[in-house]
């Protein structure tokens, strides 16, 4: 049961980093845009996840989490980030004995801090910036959902923007400082590039836009334990708000020590306040 | 499957009514406004690194907190920053460069009125 938890708890953790907030996001990546100094946003998501293959002999969990976070502009070179995810729902059915169980409650929550150290605006809608990321997870979930101790993070975004396209990577290792009970070490590491699809050019009354992405995303532990996922997006955004559509799809998986996700469907909002 | 069925069937709901009742904080956001300044009170600030539609509040948000700005439009294809300013103690030319660091952007180019 222990390690069930572990495993499902683990299922969220690349979005956890995620606070794509604003410009030309990717949906599952970090990206080096940060809202003004004052601006409050909040990104809502919800994803719903299946894994057939775990550990525990014969048996899946379905699982759907909503994962909500608020980003404050602090200055125009700092933001703050709270990830708040809550588990609605992570049914693990035992196929051969046909027993079910059912959890839900809050998992750890995440406090990011993004400093901008770099940035080149070579253009009216191009720009290039680098962003250090540093935070904690913070030990407050259910007991089923916790790792039990406050884990730092630090890495780094990079984006580039020219016209219709954006290409943004980054990097995170979360240090896990308990003993092992909810996970190793982790890397974390994004790719991705979002393609403008529509307007071919933004008029000046209503600019509103559609944008493709295509991402990889990847996870690599201390344990050895390693996956990448194929990620195509889409995301239409006015300017309060967006909405965000995208589907996670294993291409690599090297997992002993949790479940191996069939895929991760998400759907969500950002609005500015 | 009939349980991620009805998963996604509320989430879109969700994020549909999420979407009828929000935005504009500022009363300006439904103000369409020419591309460059032509009257006697507005100015005019060219900016680079405005990304999208997502970026234009970091542009208007600073701008609007100034005593001296009635309304402000972003051409967002050219970056063009039309500012209305008050007819009395109107914003300055540092305010507005002030109000676009704040933002995260860079000013280029600030024509004021005369």
């Amino acid at each position: 049961m222990k390690n069930l938890i572990l495993l499902v708890t683990f299922v969220c953790s690349l979005f956890l980093f995620c606070d794509s907030t604003s410009a030309q996001a990717p949906i599952n990546s970090n990206v080096a845009i940060q809202p003004n100094k004052g601006g409050l946003i909040l990104r809502q998501r919800i994803t719903v996840t299946e894994a057939d293959k775990t550990p525990m002999a014969n048996t899946s969990v379905d699982m759907t989490m909503s994962m909500s976070t608020l980003i404050y502009g602090v200055s125009e070179k700092f933001t703050l980030m709270l990830n708040i995810p809550v588990r609605i729902q992570s049914k693990t059915t035992n196929s051969v004995t046909g027993v079910e169980n059912d959890l839900s409650g809050l998992n750890d929550i995440k406090i990011m801090g993004k400093f901008r150290l770099f940035r080149d605006d070579f253009g009216p809608m191009n720009t290039q910036r680098f962003d250090l990321l540093a935070g904690v997870e913070i030990p407050t979930g259910r007991d089923a959902f916790t790792s039990d101790s406050t884990d730092p993070i630090f890495g780094g975004v990079y984006t580039y923007k020219k016209d219709r396209h954006a290409f943004s990577t980054d990097l995170l290792w979360k240090f896990n400082t308990g003993n092992g009970n909810l996970g190793e070490d982790q890397l974390t590491y994004d790719f991705a590039y979002v393609y403008r699809l529509t307007p071919d050019v933004y008029s000046s009354n209503d600019p509103t836009a559609l944008f493709g992405s295509i991402e990889l995303n990847g996870s690599y532990e201390t344990n050895n334990d390693q996956e990448i996922f194929l990620s195509p997006g889409i995301s239409y955004r006015k300017t309060q708000w967006a909405l965000e559509a995208t589907v996670q799809i294993p291409i690599h998986q090297r997992l002993d020590n949790r479940m191996e996700r069939d895929y991760v469907f998400g759907v969500g909002f950002k609005v500015r306040f | 499957m009939k349980n991620i069925t009805s998963i996604i069937v509320l989430s879109l709901t969700s994020i549909l009514i999420g979407c009828d009742s929000p935005m504009p904080v500022n009363s300006t956001e439904a103000i369409v406004q020419p591309a460059v300044a032509t009257g006697e009170n507005t100015a005019t600030l060219w900016v680079n690194g405005i990304g999208c539609p997502g970026c234009i509040p970091s542009v208007k948000e600073p701008m609007l907190k100034l005593n001296g700005v009635q309304a402000v439009s972003v051409e967002l294809q050219t970056g063009v920053v039309t500012v209305t300013l008050n007819e009395t103690n109107p914003a300055t030319q540092d305010q507005l460069s002030g109000a676009i660091e704040d933002g995260g952007f860079t000013l280029t180019k600030i024509e004021m009125p005369q």
